[in-house]
């Protein structure tokens, strides 16, 4: 019997939203498109439904925020605590339980045990949520105890103080919103970043944004370090513009510990990219924005050849 | 010049707060960047201090000195080609001397050569670098200045140009090192496909010995040495002999008409704009400094891939730590000090943190605690004197705004409305207060990032990548977010 709990990238698709999210959904479409997206496996919006309701725990959340004043900022913050808590502390029910140990099992039979855990939201709740991968994901996850965790910490996240207030001032029911997490398998990159199929700077759709840095692209999309820029004509992958940064760190796995951490890059003096994986990232890209049919906003990652981890449309675009 | 007595601090404290400084950083290590440093001092004379921390190195001068140089030789270019001609006959002078040196490390390879031969190499070596570098420099000198005083050239003759053709008209019409190295394999697997030589790998790589010995230095870099080898080059060979031979004999014509095809262009629009001769010499000067730019990194890149083998030798045969012998002065690997634990020693707390200040008696080295102090004392005063700060375009528009500095969200409650948002980096928290702020400006990240995205998104001017707002900017003061052009002005103090 199919699992309402668990699907597999193959069985989702874009249109999926409700069920795993707009980025589980996103990286099943592209998964069906033979787009090289690493295997992974979403645990769906309505195992989180089951999760809360199992032990009661939905009616006490209700209870809890049922009397509070959100402007009252002590006492939000402390049953935003509370329900985090409760949230973490929750064990799994037994058959949801199995049903995450077997698809992990399956997805590290290759003898990698490292994942990426992912939130994807069902809804737009929070505006800055929508903002490229600032929904939790934790990354280099290792052994399924882990894997629970981190599902747990994406549960809680719907239960900020913020998320909270958000929700409150907007008259959003807190039991409606739901939330799926996406287990993936983790690259190791040597290389990662961000690629526009549109320079969302002057809004031309002839021209593509390239960036990228050493280690994982997270580093990137945060800005917490400064990437090359490389701006592109989309038809023939010519460079336009380009600027390179001196990289100084970058985020690595940890060989010994296996733990994600800044380390220095002894090479950041050097192009991050060559010509050969700017001419195959345009063309990617180009594939890649034809299939949705609007401008994408890619993260991308290099190991043994290049990877896609997620695609959504541009925001900004006039 | 020679090694002096340091001075004392509070003259160089004081120094460093009655002067606006130009910085330079890269990434390099001291052993490739101690004497070049040092020959600058010769050519701009004026103090300057260089810092070294790691792999970062810092040079600050005096950029009154530099700006005032600058607009002098532009002065005296308006009219004529004569001093910048005359600049680079002596420059190419002392490049040939420093090239036949290279021909003869490269007839006598450093690793075969005895400890005393290399110790005198390095005697000989120091002193041409030194004299290489007091006379390349005048490029760097309109570094801080060269587009202002470009545009006011421009100005100055009431002529209009785009972007695009002031590039056009500066642009090296020359071939790199990088270009003609690509020219020379293109002429390679010409020959190869001419005399329809074996194509099995073997074969190719003895072909490729001496194009490999010509070109070992071009993937060095100011911080790696890494010397090329025939196999290097294989692949890149090996692509170009699928093309056939007209394909070929036309890729290599279009990369040798290159300088000539730059030539017309310029030319085109030179006419067409009606330039007067007196620009046209100004556009002259400024095209010849981006070449001496290129031909300065080709003898660089060789310069330091020597340096290194010589230290790599000795690392061997004295059994120390190459990391170590990289934060030595040339001069300083002889015999005797190497020999010496003291000097090894020494070289490990340069590692933490070590200055050199010059001037005209002559240079002085601090190392440890001491050159930490100053180098604060350096970085507290160039926050407090610039005046511009420059980064990238990431949201278009112009705002002003009153600076506020956030390091987390402990700072959050001194934002108010309108005011221009300063951070290393941003985080989906912040967003409450670029929602009300003027415009946001980050020490790092690129177009993708966070907080690029969000000031698209809020429509608000935004500048990326400025790596020292943070530091350079105050909070309080008034200033100009000018995101087109990628510049923070300060207005106004803090009052």
């Amino acid at each position: 019997m199919k699992s309402s709990y668990i699907r597999w990238f193959e069985e989702v698709r874009k249109g999926d939203i409700a069920v795993v999210g707009g980025k589980g959904a996103s990286l099943g479409e592209l998964y069906a498109n033979h787009i090289s997206v690493p295997n992974g496996f979403c645990i769906t919006a309505q195992a989180y439904a089951y999760f809360l309701l199992a032990e009661g725990l939905q009616d006490t959340i209700r209870e809890l925020l049922a009397p509070l004043d959100p402007e009252n900022t002590a006492k939000l913050e402390k049953v935003s605590h509370t329900i985090q808590d409760l949230i973490l502390k929750q064990k799994f029910p037994l058959d949801l339980r199995e049903q995450i140990d077997a698809a992990y099992n399956v997805l590290t039979e290759d003898g990698n045990p490292f994942v990426a855990v992912r939130s994807s939201a069902t809804a737009e709740d929070l505006p800055e949520a929508s903002f490229a991968g600032q929904q939790d994901t934790f990354l280099n996850i290792q052994g399924i105890d882990y894997v629970y965790r981190y599902v747990q910490r994406c549960f809680a996240s719907l239960f900020t103080a913020r998320a909270i207030y958000y929700r409150s001032r907007h008259h959003f029911d807190h039991n409606q919103v739901l939330i799926s997490v996406v287990i993936q398998k983790m690259i190791d990159a040597r290389k990662a970043g961000v690629m526009f199929t549109a320079n969302p700077i002057n809004n031309s759709r002839d021209e593509m944004v390239i960036e990228g840095a050493f280690g994982l692209g997270e580093a990137v999309v945060s800005g917490s370090l400064t990437p090359d820029t490389y701006i592109l004509r989309k038809t023939n992958a010519k460079i336009l513009q380009k600027h390179i940064s001196i990289q100084e760190w970058g985020l690595f796995r940890n060989p010994i510990t296996g733990i994600t951490e800044e380390q220095p890059v002894p090479h950041g003096q050097e192009e991050v990219l060559t010509g050969d994986e700017l001419q195959e990232l345009c063309a990617l890209g180009r594939q890649i924005e034809e299939h949705y049919g609007s401008p994408q906003d890619i993260e991308w990652a290099i190991y043994d050849k290049v990877y896609v981890l997620q695609s959504r449309p541009i925001t900004t675009l006039k | 010049m020679v090694f002096c007595m340091i001075p004392s601090f509070e003259h160089l404290r004081t120094l460093i707060q009655t002067n606006q400084w130009f910085r330079q950083a890269a990434a390099s290590r001291p052993l490739y960047l101690w004497t070049p440093v040092r020959g600058v001092a010769l050519e701009v004379q004026c103090p300057i201090f260089f810092f070294s921390k790691g792999t970062l190195c810092e040079g600050y001068l005096v950029e009154e000195v530099l700006n005032a140089k600058a607009q002098a030789f532009l002065e005296q270019s308006r009219h004529t080609r004569e001093p910048i001609d005359r600049y680079l006959v002596t420059f190419h002078h002392i490049a040939q001397e420093l090239n036949d040196f290279f021909a003869a490390i490269q007839n006598n390879p450093i690793s075969k050569r005895t400890n005393t031969e290399i110790f005198q190499l390095l005697q000989t070596f120091d002193p041409l670098i030194l004299r290489f570098w007091s006379h390349n420099w005048l490029c760097d000198m309109f570094d801080p200045q060269g587009d202002v005083l470009l545009q006011s050239e421009l100005k100055r003759n009431q002529i209009a140009l785009s972007a695009e053709e002031i590039a056009l008209v500066t642009t090296p019409q020359h071939l790199n090192f990088l270009e003609k190295c690509h020219v020379d394999l293109c002429r390679l697997a010409l020959a190869i496909c001419n005399e329809r030589h074996d194509r099995t790998d073997e074969a190719l790589l003895l072909q490729l010995i001496s194009h490999a010995n010509k070109y070992a230095y071009v993937q060095n870099s100011w911080l790696v040495v890494k010397v090329l080898e025939p196999s290097d080059f294989l692949a890149q060979l090996k692509e170009l002999l699928l093309k056939d031979e007209t394909t070929l004999k036309h890729t290599l014509r279009e990369l040798e008409e290159k300088p000539l095809r730059l030539l017309r262009e310029t030319e085109r629009l030179l006419t067409s704009k009606n330039i007067p001769t007196e620009l046209r010499s100004v556009f002259y000067l400024f095209t010849k400094l981006s070449e001496l730019r290129d031909v300065r990194k080709e003898y660089m890149l060789q310069t330091n891939q020597y340096l290194y083998q010589c230290a790599q030798v000795l690392a061997e045969r004295y059994h120390v730590a190459l990391a170590d012998l990289l934060l030595a002065l040339p001069l300083e690997l002889t015999e005797k000090n190497l020999t010496h634990v003291e000097f090894i020693t020494r070289l490990k707390t340069r590692a933490l943190s070590h200055a050199l200040f010059i001037d005209e008696n002559g240079y002085s080295l601090l190392e440890g605690s001491d050159a930490q102090t100053l180098s604060n004392a350096m970085h507290r005063a160039y926050a407090g004197t610039t005046q511009e700060l420059k980064g990238h375009c990431a949201s278009q528009g112009k705002a002003e705004g009153v600076v506020r500095i956030i390091l987390s969200e402990t700072h959050f409650s001194k934002f108010h409305k309108g005011d221009v948002l300063v951070a290393p980096m941003t985080r989906p928290e912040y967003v409450p207060l670029m929602q009300r702020a003027s415009a946001i400006v980050t020490d790092e990240g690129g177009l993708t990032s966070h907080a690029a995205v969000i000031a698209r998104e809020l429509g608000i001017p935004c500048i990326i990548g400025t790596k020292l707002a943070t530091k350079k900017l105050c909070d309080g003061q008034r200033v100009e977010v000018d995101a087109d052009l990628g510049m923070v002005r300060v207005l106004e103090e803090k009052t």
